[in-house]
């Protein structure tokens, strides 16, 4: 128990309040005795009693049904825990596995032909390899979008060595015209790289 | 005893015995209520919400937020707890009543972040549904007291409102606000200081 004198009283009154059944570790019969032989202590006190009984007048309105609510809560959760229809996460589920596998393959091809294109060495046959390469780490849902960027790939090359051809009997035509043209058709091939194909051509 | 709500007894034998359930969680301690809940029992997560529902909403309007505001924080607090059941750790000293009242602080500081970019707290007021059954005096009280507690700075209005509304000790509320004893004695100080000065000067209320 706490000796109560001016100073520990002040201390634990400004902290807690005139209820002195929140005021820690003291005996309140000794600060009632206290309060009545210490004028200071019982003006304090005083006011701290007013302050009190203001903040009582807080009073908080009632909460909608607690049932209610709980049912509302269990709502949610049940929401959140429930299964979506068959069809639509198993063909979620399959689009993501094909989009991942599709970002690799994408992501080995472009870095691979990145690779071969520096050392000079791209053709239809390295091409093959990348796509085989590619094929080897996708799942069996992608199989089939990398073949489908395999022939895009080739018959890249192949629109390309049109395009240059026709640029080769027909030298009056722009070749920004061309590129636009072929672009077109086109969605893997960079400007970058069809230019720099026409100044190596 | 009985809770208000389990008073209306259904005839089925399924929800009795589901009441029966409730009644053995009632003498369940929360931290084995919470280890039922870790487990998806909901019969569990019923009877915690029951517990402290009406505690969390009382703590959450005081906190300065509207009524509507405070029971979707108490129903968030309750979905974290569904959802993070496994992160509560007795070792680490927080009782399950503080930890509950550690998310609903958390929200509540984020609503109210929110509201104050778009509504001045001076400019709040009751509106109808917070209206409690008082008379217009006690009324126009309430409001002046609500107000000026909304006015206090945040740390100050919340060790106010944990320590004398919700009736937890310093110690609880350190654990709530992530502070120590002694930074919320000098909180709650200077809250009722601040709190006398600014009623003292509203007429009828001191």
């Amino acid at each position: 128990m706490k000796k109560i004198d001016l100073k520990t009283f002040e201390y634990l009154l400004s902290v807690h309040g005139a209820d002195l059944s929140r005021w820690p570790d003291v005996d309140a019969r000794e600060v009632l005795a206290f309060i009545d032989d210490n004028a200071d202590a019982k003006a304090q006190f005083a006011q701290a009693e007013t302050l009190d009984a203001a903040l009582a007048f807080y009073a908080v309105p009632e909460m909608t049904d607690a049932d209610k609510m709980t049912a509302v809560t269990e709502g949610a959760i049940a929401a959140e825990a429930l299964p979506v229809t068959p069809l639509f996460p198993v063909w979620m589920k399959m689009a993501r596995r094909a989009g991942v596998g599709l970002a690799v393959c994408v992501a080995l091809m472009i870095g691979g032909t990145a690779i071969l294109k520096s050392r000079g060495d791209l053709n239809p046959q390295n091409t093959q390899a990348l796509v085989v390469a590619a094929q080897q780490t996708a799942t069996t849902e992608d199989i089939e979008a990398v073949l489908v960027i395999a022939a895009a790939d080739i018959r890249e090359q192949q629109q390309m060595q049109e395009l240059l051809n026709l640029l080769k009997t027909n030298p009056d035509q722009s070749i920004d015209d061309a590129i636009d043209k072929f672009l077109i058709d086109q969605y893997t091939i960079d400007e970058q790289d069809i230019l720099q194909m026409f100044s190596e051509g | 005893m009985l809770h208000r709500g389990r008073c209306r007894l259904p005839n089925s034998q399924a929800k009795v015995q589901r009441i029966s359930m409730r009644d053995v969680n009632d003498n369940q301690s929360d931290a084995d209520l919470i280890a039922k809940i870790v487990m998806q029992d909901s019969d569990a997560f019923r009877c915690l919400s029951e517990r402290y529902m009406k505690m969390l909403f009382s703590a959450a309007y005081r906190l300065g937020v509207d009524r509507q505001q405070a029971e979707d924080i108490v129903q968030d607090t309750m979905l974290k707890v569904w959802q993070k059941a496994d992160q509560w750790k007795p070792e680490k000293g927080a009782a399950v009543k503080t930890w509950l009242y550690r998310i609903a602080y958390n929200q509540a500081v984020d609503v109210r972040r929110k509201q104050k970019q778009t509504v001045p707290i001076d400019d709040m007021n009751l509106t109808a549904q917070d209206k409690t059954d008082e008379n217009m005096e006690d009324q126009q009280r309430t409001l002046f007291v609500r107000k000026a507690i909304n006015d206090l700075p945040e740390r100050q209005r919340t060790a106010l409102v944990l320590c004398h509304y919700q009736g937890l000790s310093n110690g609880e509320a350190a654990d709530v606000m992530g502070s120590t004893v002694k930074a919320i004695e000098g909180l709650l100080v200077r809250a009722r200081k601040t709190l006398y000065e600014d009623l003292k000067t509203q007429k009828g209320v001191l």
